[in-house]
């Protein structure tokens, strides 16, 4: 993944870098010829996941308190844009969401897998503001260059239209010698002024294609916080269905698991996921 | 054969990075380019027909690139074949990981043009001593 990218402070800058690439391979090339094959069969497979660290106190992230501190937890959350009454109801019952949570995690000992989910949203929301400056980068850089380009391009139309217009002149007979001659040597300079315009141009519209390449390490920044996110609902889910009442539990919805029906374009375990909470919810009384 | 008849093969799951390199390999005078969205994809078109180079990603779903580098090292058929990582890995541990691997070469993104051209043309040079 990109973590190369957002911790920064531990990259070494290319030229460093490269000077280990030529040097591992200067030394590759050595080890070649006594055991070529050993090595290219002994290296290791890609991909490291990002440090998470599961150091962190769970009661430093999660209060265990008394209730009043877990609505002040989720406050800040609400839409701003809620009517006040409706946004007290919600924090009443996002208040009492929360209580039923706590309990169950202390009751199941689903601590640690809280905690996980817990330390990974930092990580998330350092992913979120690379992926903000990044994008922000690039939007400037593109209208940067557009801006820098338009006057170009503005520039060879005027004078070719005034050229065009001259020329015509010319054609309608509405022009002496010395009229031409000048006109002779403008159009001239302008024919060799455009290729450099059209250069300079192009040298722009390539910066712009270069802009672009955000979005292949914001995608990927994009793709590891949908996987925070997953797992956060998967833990989230998982509380709530060991906290459901047992006759909720051995509900119709484990015929839909072996059913045929797949939601067109839908993940079918998320939706059928989706069903159990809902019905779970109501039952709840929320 | 010259060096720009070179048939570029470009690895990269982001469609908007397969399509940045071949244009950019383009811009270099390279016109003879295909694209591959993973290592699997890759290696069939490898297989298939005849690459002189491959430009690759690391991070890619199915297969990554430095299991396609170890795949492409493992085949007699293209072992020869030179392998440019252009990726964001960009850690010492994921550079001697490709070095090792047996790239030829190891672009971090991002990268400019002339970033790209300076390492495509350092291998060519080593590949024609």
């Amino acid at each position: 993944m990109s973590d190369g990218m957002i911790n920064n402070s531990e990259t070494p800058d290319s030229d460093e870098l490269e000077a280990l690439f030529d040097s591992v391979v200067a030394a590759n090339q050595e080890a070649e010829a006594l055991a070529h094959r050993e090595l290219a069969a002994a290296a290791p497979m890609a991909i490291d996941h990002p440090p998470v660290s599961m150091d962190k106190d769970l009661d430093m992230s999660l209060p265990t308190s008394s209730p009043a501190e877990d609505v002040d937890l989720t406050t800040p959350k609400a839409p701003p844009v809620t009517p006040a009454e409706q946004s007290s109801i919600m924090i009443d019952q996002i208040g009492h969401m929360t209580r039923k949570l706590h309990e169950a995690l202390r009751e199941l000992g689903l601590n640690k897998e809280i905690e996980k989910v817990a330390t990974s949203i930092p990580d998330a929301r350092d992913r979120l503001n690379y992926v903000a400056t990044l994008t922000q980068q690039s939007a400037e850089r593109v209208l940067d260059a557009t801006e820098a380009a338009q006057p170009l391009v503005e520039n060879m139309e005027v004078e070719a239209h005034r050229l065009s217009r001259q020329w015509q002149m010319m054609f309608d007979k509405q022009m002496d010698v010395e009229q031409f001659k000048k006109l002779a040597s403008r159009t001239h300079m302008f024919l060799q002024d455009v290729p450099k315009q059209t250069k300079a141009t192009h040298a722009y519209l390539m910066e712009i294609m270069m802009a672009q390449d955000f979005q292949d390490m914001t995608g990927q920044v994009i793709k590891k916080i949908i996987e925070i996110t997953e797992n956060m609902e998967q833990q989230l889910l998982a509380l709530l269905l060991e906290n459901a009442p047992d006759k909720l539990k051995n509900m119709p919805n484990s015929g839909l698991l072996s059913g045929p029906a797949i939601i067109p374009g839908g993940n079918k375990e998320v939706a059928n996921n989706q069903q159990r909470v809902d019905d779970l919810l109501e039952s709840l009384g929320f | 054969m010259g060096i720009q008849d070179t048939r570029f093969l470009v690895v990269d799951d982001f469609s908007t990075m397969r399509r940045i390199l071949r244009n950019l390999l383009k811009e270099l005078g390279f016109a003879n380019v295909q694209e591959a969205a993973d290592g699997v994809v890759a290696l069939e078109k490898l297989r298939a027909q005849s690459f002189d180079f491959v430009v690759s990603d690391w991070n890619m779903p199915n297969m990554n690139g430095i299991e396609l580098l170890q795949a492409i090292r493992a085949d007699v058929n293209l072992k020869h074949l030179p392998v440019l990582m252009v990726t964001a890995e960009a850690k010492r541990e994921n550079v001697i990981m490709a070095a090792k691997a047996g790239a030829n070469g190891f672009v971090v993104k991002p990268f400019t043009a002339s970033t790209l051209d300076e390492k495509l043309m350092k291998i060519f040079k080593t590949m024609h001593e």
